[in-house]
């Protein structure tokens, strides 16, 4: 525990409260999670996973992640997918967002509100490696070929699935008229 | 068929943010559907930043976590189930849409995941990784290579909840059942799930999957249990061979995992 703690010291050795994840970081794995599927009342977990995988890599020897918030992303978006591989439901987002006491804030208001609706149920429909590499994308704002190298898996891949989504998404989108 | 310059069309350069080749530029057919995608991105990115905002600011106040003091706070024991336990590494590709046309070529893999899978035709296990159905034996990450660490996949994970994965040889590209996709046959030089099956298989593809099949091509699929294309598409050689290697050390493992 000594070496976690010390270690993680490491890591952020300016976070006064020797967190590994500051709190935008906390705020982006808790909706990378949210928009894998994972349910409100796992969140909690999921961010702590997290950062415990954070502690450890430090603990086995590794050198902090060159981005925190990219590699925190990867990491909460593959607990998503091992979630949804354990439990074979998801919560559903359209649901969660509907049920929202405050709405999605924006300017354009209701408009606004059923276009976010209709996002949160297109990425419910999504398989879910095409959902995690559009979140990690366009969500988390990751490179092409960040996620392949962070994924393990081939850039023309990552391409396909996220070609394969955004025309799914697309499609959908136009199909209900909420662009 | 959408417009497209040097095997890039108008919604991937969207998707990447790559520059356009030049001639791309003086097309305007092009133009007009690349400016349509990027709008729908930004669209999307949009939303997704909103949709994720709402969602990780509810019930922070309530539900925010203490600060990291002690890193071990959630004991080993109680970490949930769904902690990944090691990465996937499987040189990937090509996703389907769900819900593609259910064809003969699905009923023979049907046949095909009938196969006992109870048999092993892992060859070498000289790099087994350390997976572990024990979440308190920690050793999720043991032998994790750098960078890799993000908790991806695991194999055996990805094994367990997939019907077919097999290596062999394109031997015919069809037209598919519906627009923009192919009908592969491929004739198996390896099973690995089932570990025995027909000497060729067949099924559907996207046309947009990255390197599109070709007849000849060396290739190494996976197929989920619940999908009739596969997910998993590489042609790269270095990449098959990593993934053979993986791939026959999981499968023990593997079996004793269960896709709910």
């Amino acid at each position: 525990v000594l070496v976690l703690r010390r270690k993680a010291r490491r890591v952020h050795e300016d976070d006064e409260h020797g967190d590994p994840l500051d709190p935008a970081q906390e705020r982006r794995v808790r909706a990378v999670l949210a928009l894998g599927g994972v349910p409100q009342a796992d969140l909690l977990d999921g961010v702590q996973q997290v950062r415990l995988r954070l502690l450890e890599r430090t603990a086995n020897g590794h050198e902090a992640p060159r981005d925190v918030s990219a590699w925190a992303a990867v990491v909460a978006s593959n607990l998503a997918m091992d979630w949804h591989r354990s439990k074979r439901r998801q919560e559903r987002l359209g649901e969660r967002l509907a049920s929202l006491r405050q709405p999605v804030a924006h300017p354009s208001g209701e408009e606004t509100s059923l276009l976010s609706l209709a996002v949160a149920r297109g990425l419910d429909d999504l398989p879910d490696p095409q959902r995690q590499v559009l979140v990690l994308r366009f969500y988390a704002d990751l490179p092409v070929r960040g996620i392949a190298e962070e994924l393990g898996i081939p850039e023309g891949t990552v391409k396909s699935r996220l070609h394969t989504a955004v025309r799914a998404m697309r499609a959908r989108l136009h199909e209900d008229e909420v662009v | 068929m959408a417009a497209e310059h040097d095997g890039v069309d108008a919604l991937m350069a969207a998707l990447t943010d790559d520059p356009l080749p030049e001639e791309a530029l003086v097309d305007a057919d092009f133009m007009a559907e690349h400016w349509s995608a990027a709008a729908d991105v930004a669209l999307l990115r949009e939303q997704l930043g909103l949709i994720g905002g709402a969602l990780a600011a509810q019930e922070r106040t309530e539900a925010r976590p203490e600060p990291v003091r002690r890193p071990v706070r959630l004991p080993v024991r109680e970490r949930p189930y769904w902690r990944p336990l090691r990465t996937l590494a499987l040189g990937v590709a090509a996703v389907t849409a769900a819900g593609t046309m259910v064809t003969g070529s699905v009923w023979l893999l049907s046949q095909a995941g009938n196969g006992t899978a109870d048999s092993a035709t892992s060859s070498s296990g000289d790099s087994a990784p350390s997976y572990s159905l024990d979440p308190d034996s920690g050793g999720s990450d043991v032998g994790a290579k750098d960078g890799a660490d993000t908790g991806a996949l695991s194999r055996a994970g990805y094994l367990a909840c997939a019907r077919l994965v097999v290596e062999g040889t394109v031997t015919a590209v069809d037209p598919g059942p519906g627009a923009d996709q192919d009908r592969i046959t491929l004739r198996v030089t390896r099973y690995y799930k089932p570990d025995k099956g027909p000497v060729e298989v067949t099924f559907v593809m996207d046309q947009e999957v990255d390197p599109r099949p070709a007849v000849g091509d060396h290739t190494l699929i996976g197929i989920p249990t619940d999908a009739a294309s596969p997910d998993t598409w590489t042609t790269d050689e270095k990449e098959i061979a990593a993934e053979r290697a993986g791939i026959t050390a999981a499968l023990p493992t593997s079996r004793s995992l269960t896709c709910e």
